[in-house]
């Protein structure tokens, strides 16, 4: 018998809240790490580009002046510090303008592409039957049908669709297009990862307890079987500021006047071999440093949240 | 003592009285379809569990102990079917009910708890969620009193230094913490029912012990009925009330556990009890110091020989075993055996 002081004194003890604990734990190892740190204030730097571009630059991107094309860059404090591009656009002005809606986009696409492909994934894998057949049976149709064929459909259907013009609605398109072929990847991660996990005996231990589908499914197999979106997402996102430039290529990328990385990208990219290599490096290394810090972070806060890893 | 029972027994609607019939089980069977057609893991099993006292099903591997108590649970997985029989929880038919009515009972009225304690806690939530989930789901306790009552429960199941440890993960826990914190978990509801599959399996033998003796204090003070399920006879000896042995589906024998091991009634517990190991027993047997095994293997499912199912095992097989299935009859007053020298064999050991 255990003695009764046991049992009466511990309840009395000051609770401390498990949650609150675990998230004090993750931010302790987080700060130790200095390529997290490093990695954090990129993505933060960024991120108060895209949301206050006029910080960074005053000039308009779309005062361009032919006769300034192609300007090399001149350093802080010149007219054109980046130089300008092909049309005489100054280069920091279009790479700051231009963060808004390639990160949104990027966020955008990759959040509505997880949410769709964990739901549809968990489904299939957790209730199997008709409902992983019609999921697999999409996610094969979505993936075998080319992106640009696909693009260029929704695009003759709805080129007589007005948009405005806010931030939202000029990456409204190439969202939708993006996304639409975008969440395959984590259903069929998400059902594999769920078929795994369903079958583990906690999953049956709390179903003994009585727990319903949906508490089983999103409290016990969802969080045993997200690791694989994490490490997809960081990389993602890449891949999407990417593939924008393609679908811009086509007309459906970010409306213009809208600048966007993967439009400076495509555009600078013919001009590599012919002596002006900056055109390109500038946007990439936008675009890689992001990608890398969010690589970094992603890693670490999974090594940081997952307790299996301590 | 007084204290913890206190507050940890909910009101009086879930008062047992010793000797009442909780669960009584009649007649199950089950089924497994396969695309060689059925396969009868339980036969007719019946058992009938009491308030405050524990029944133990022994039986080898793949005789259906654990399918039948899955059964029970509506846990049976997507290729098994309940065939035939009823398992009443205080005269309602569990299996009769609605998925959702039937798991409206599991935890509350009957709980189970697993074998591999380590496989069946989740690895991302702390053992205090895991222990107040139910709780929390089913009757909206608050955070901070779940977290209490996970305390209480740590204390209950005897884990040490209970408030630190129900913000841990199960991986810091070893394996007999993880058993008991496995039969806190099934407790938390207070159920009147504890299904134990082989709790003891994956743990070595002076933990076992530990486990096991937990569970029948547990089990004595809330006057719980437990069935208790294992492959190892040395385990029943010390827990259980009755007994229950199973071979290919079916049991064999059933009678208190006390009349069992002083005179097995069914040549499949007489040869399941010579071969228990015991200290100091082993040298004088005429096998010359080893230890006596059952020959062979038990059949495969679906591949039951006609008649008595042990007859190719059996010492005392004559003709009539290999026709005629033996039914499962009072042999003396409490308990049965399914042998057609039941008789024979309970003379023989009295005189």
């Amino acid at each position: 018998m255990p003695e009764p002081t046991a049992a009466t004194t511990t309840p009395d003890a000051p609770p401390t809240d498990a949650s609150v604990s675990l998230g004090g734990d993750a931010w302790r190892r987080l700060r130790r790490r200095p390529d997290v740190i490093v990695s954090a204030a990129v993505v933060v730097f960024f991120a108060v580009m895209a949301a206050f571009p006029l910080l960074f630059t005053s000039t308009d991107p779309q005062r361009c002046i032919i006769g300034d094309s192609k300007t090399r860059p001149q350093g802080l404090g010149a007219a054109h510090p980046l130089g300008t591009d092909v049309h005489g656009c100054d280069m920091l002005a279009q790479l700051v303008h231009g963060a808004r809606p390639s990160l949104m986009l990027a966020f955008v696409v990759v959040g509505a592409s997880v949410v769709i492909g964990v739901v549809l994934g968990l489904l299939a894998g957790f209730y199997l039957g008709w409902v992983d057949t019609v999921v697999s049976r999409t996610v094969e149709v979505f993936l075998v049908i080319p992106l640009l064929l696909a693009a260029l459909l929704l695009l003759s259907l709805f080129r007589n669709v007005r948009v405005g013009s806010g931030a939202f609605d000029v990456i409204l398109l190439p969202a939708l297009v993006l996304t639409l072929f975008g969440w395959m990847g984590y259903a069929r991660y998400v059902r594999a990862a769920t078929l795994e996990a369903k079958n583990l005996d906690y999953v049956t231990a709390a179903r003994a307890l009585g727990a319903s589908d949906l508490r089983v499914m999103v409290r016990h197999v969802l969080p045993n079987a997200i690791g694989p979106v994490t490490a997809l997402v960081p990389t993602a996102i890449a891949g999407v500021i990417s593939a924008e430039a393609v679908l811009a290529f086509l007309g459906i990328g970010v409306r213009p006047p809208a600048i966007s990385w993967g439009i400076m990208i495509t555009n600078g990219a013919e001009w590599v071999t012919g002596g002006y290599p900056y055109l390109l490096l500038f946007p990439l290394g936008c675009l890689i440093l992001t990608v890398l810090a969010l690589v970094v972070l992603g890693d670490a806060l999974r090594d940081a949240l997952d307790p299996r890893l301590r | 003592m007084t204290d913890m029972t206190e507050t940890l027994t909910p009101p009086a609607d879930a008062a047992r009285s010793a000797g009442e019939t909780l669960l009584e089980v009649t007649d199950l069977a089950v089924e497994f379809r396969s695309d060689d057609g059925a396969v009868r893991a339980v036969d007719g099993l019946s058992y009938r569990v009491e308030a405050g006292r524990t029944l133990a099903l022994v039986g080898e591997s793949g005789c259906g102990k654990s399918v039948s108590s899955l059964a029970v649970m509506g846990l049976l997985p997507p290729t098994a079917h309940v065939v035939g029989g009823t398992a009443r929880y205080r005269g309602t038919d569990l299996l009769a009910l609605s998925p959702t009515q039937h798991r409206a009972h599991c935890g509350t009225h009957v709980a189970m708890v697993f074998q591999d304690a380590l496989a069946a806690l989740n690895p991302v939530h702390t053992v205090g969620y895991q222990l107040t989930e139910s709780l929390r789901a089913r009757t909206g306790t608050s955070r901070r009193d779940a977290r209490r009552r996970a305390i209480e429960l740590l204390d209950l199941v005897k884990v040490p230094n209970a408030a630190q440890r129900v913000d841990e993960y199960p991986h810091q826990f070893s394996g007999g913490m993880r058993q008991r914190v496995m039969i806190a978990s099934a407790l938390a509801l207070d159920p009147d029912v504890l299904i134990a599959d082989e709790p003891t399996t994956a743990l070595d033998v002076t933990v076992q012990a530990q486990v096991l003796r937990l569970l029948a204090e547990i089990q004595a003070e809330r006057q719980m009925g437990l069935v208790l399920i294992t492959h190892d006879l040395g385990v029943v000896a010390g827990v259980a009330d009755d007994v229950t042995v199973m071979y290919a589906g079916r049991a064999v024998e059933q009678a208190p556990v006390r009349d069992l091991y002083a005179a097995p009634a069914h040549p499949y517990t007489r040869a399941l009890l010579r071969s228990v190991p015991r200290i100091g027993v082993a040298e004088d047997r005429t096998t010359g110091g080893r230890l006596p095994v059952v020959p062979g293997r038990p059949p495969a499912p679906g591949r039951v020989p006609p008649g008595c199912s042990f007859h190719p095992r059996c010492e005392l097989a004559q003709d009539v075993c290999r026709t005629d299935e033996p039914p499962l009859a009072e042999v003396a007053p409490g308990r049965s055996s399914a042998c057609h020298f039941a008789a024979e064999l309970l003379g023989g050991a009295r005189a």
